[in-house]
C-alpha cells in the first residue's frame, strides 16, 4: 500500500483511539458524584482503557487498538453523612473513586493525542498534494 | 522526434540513476518515514511501545543496486524494483515513560515537518527537472 494512504489510516486509528479515552473520560468525570441508592449498594466505579499496538496483517502499518475497558478496582472513598439514602449504620457513604484531577489529566492528554494525530494527517495530505500537483 | 528523444536520453542520462529516478526514490522513501512516524504518534500512548525509524536513504540507495537484478536475455523477466525500507528501533528517542514507551510527540513534530520540508524539495526538483526537458524538447519555456 502506498505509505501516504497509510498516514491516513494510521493516524484515523489513533484518533478512534484517543476518542474513546476521553469519552470514558467523560463518562467518570459525569459519575464522579454517582452513590447507590441503599447501604450495600456499590457506588459508580472508574473505568479505564488501554491501548495495545495491532498490525493490520494486509499491508504491515503498525495500528493502534482499544482494548477491553477495565474498571478500577480501587477502594471506594467515604464521607460522613447519616442522612444519605445509601449511609450505612455508622453514618457513612462509600463514593465513586473518580479522581477528578487523573481524570483532567486523561482529558488534557486525549485531546492532545488527537491533536498531534489530526496533524500527521494533515502532514501526509500535503505530501499527497505535492506529488499530485508535479502531473499539473 | 525520435532522434529527439534519443539525443535528449544522451545527455541527461536517463539510466537507472538519472536524476528522475533519484527524485522519486527519495519521495517515497520520504513517504515511508512519514509513515513510520504516523504509526509513532498513533501508538504515543501505548504501554510498552517503542519508538521506531527507518533506515537511512543511503542504505536504500546501495540496497537497491545490488537489489536489481540485470537482464541478460531479452526472454529474462527484469526483476521487480521494490523499494522496500528498513524499519528499525529508534537509538535516538528522547524519552522512556514508566510504561515503557519510548514515542515523545515533539521529537516525531519536528520529524514530521523536516520530512515534509524534504519532500516539497525533492518534488520541486522532480518539477524542475521535468521543466529541463520540456525546454530542451521544445525550446518553449
Amino acid at each position: 500500500m502506498d505509505p501516504l494512504k497509510s498516514i491516513s489510516a494510521i493516524a484515523a486509528s489513533g484518533m478512534h483511539a484517543q476518542g474513546v479515552r476521553l469519552k470514558v473520560t467523560a463518562e467518570n468525570v459525569a459519575n464522579a458524584g454517582s452513590t447507590g441508592n441503599t447501604p450495600g449498594e456499590d457506588p459508580y466505579r472508574r473505568k479505564m482503557v488501554s491501548f495495545s499496538e495491532m498490525v493490520d496483517r494486509a499491508n504491515g502499518n503498525s495500528m493502534v487498538e482499544v482494548g477491553a475497558i477495565d474498571r478500577d478496582d480501587s477502594a471506594f472513598p467515604v464521607k460522613y453523612d447519616p442522612v444519605h439514602p445509601a449511609a450505612d449504620e455508622r453514618g457513612y457513604v462509600r463514593t465513586s473513586n473518580v479522581s477528578s484531577i487523573i481524570e483532567m489529566n486523561n482529558m488534557r492528554e486525549a485531546s492532545r493525542s488527537y491533536e498531534a494525530n489530526i496533524n500527521m494527517f494533515d502532514a501526509g495530505r500535503r505530501m499527497r498534494r505535492q506529488m499530485l500537483d508535479l502531473l499539473k | 522526434m525520435i532522434h529527439i528523444h534519443s539525443n535528449l536520453e544522451k545527455t541527461l542520462n536517463m539510466d537507472s540513476l538519472s536524476f528522475f529516478n533519484l527524485a522519486s526514490k527519495r519521495m517515497a522513501w520520504l513517504a515511508e518515514t512519514q509513515r513510520v512516524v504516523a504509526e509513532n504518534v498513533a501508538n504515543a500512548d501505548t504501554p510498552g511501545f517503542k519508538a521506531r525509524t527507518t533506515e537511512g536513504f543511503d542504505k536504500m540507495l546501495s540496497d537497491g543496486a545490488q537489489a536489481h537484478l540485470k537482464v541478460s536475455h531479452p526472454g529474462h523477466i527484469a526483476g521487480t524494483q521494490t523499494t522496500t525500507v528498513g524499519v528499525e528501533e529508534d537509538a535516538n528517542a528522547w524519552s522512556t515513560s514508566p510504561n515503557g514507551n519510548t514515542v515523545a510527540l515533539e521529537q516525531q513534530t519536528i520529524k514530521a515537518n523536516e520530512i515534509n520540508e524534504n519532500y516539497q524539495l525533492a518534488a520541486s526538483l522532480y518539477r524542475k527537472g521535468h521543466e529541463l526537458v520540456r525546454l530542451a524538447a521544445t525550446g518553449v519555456r
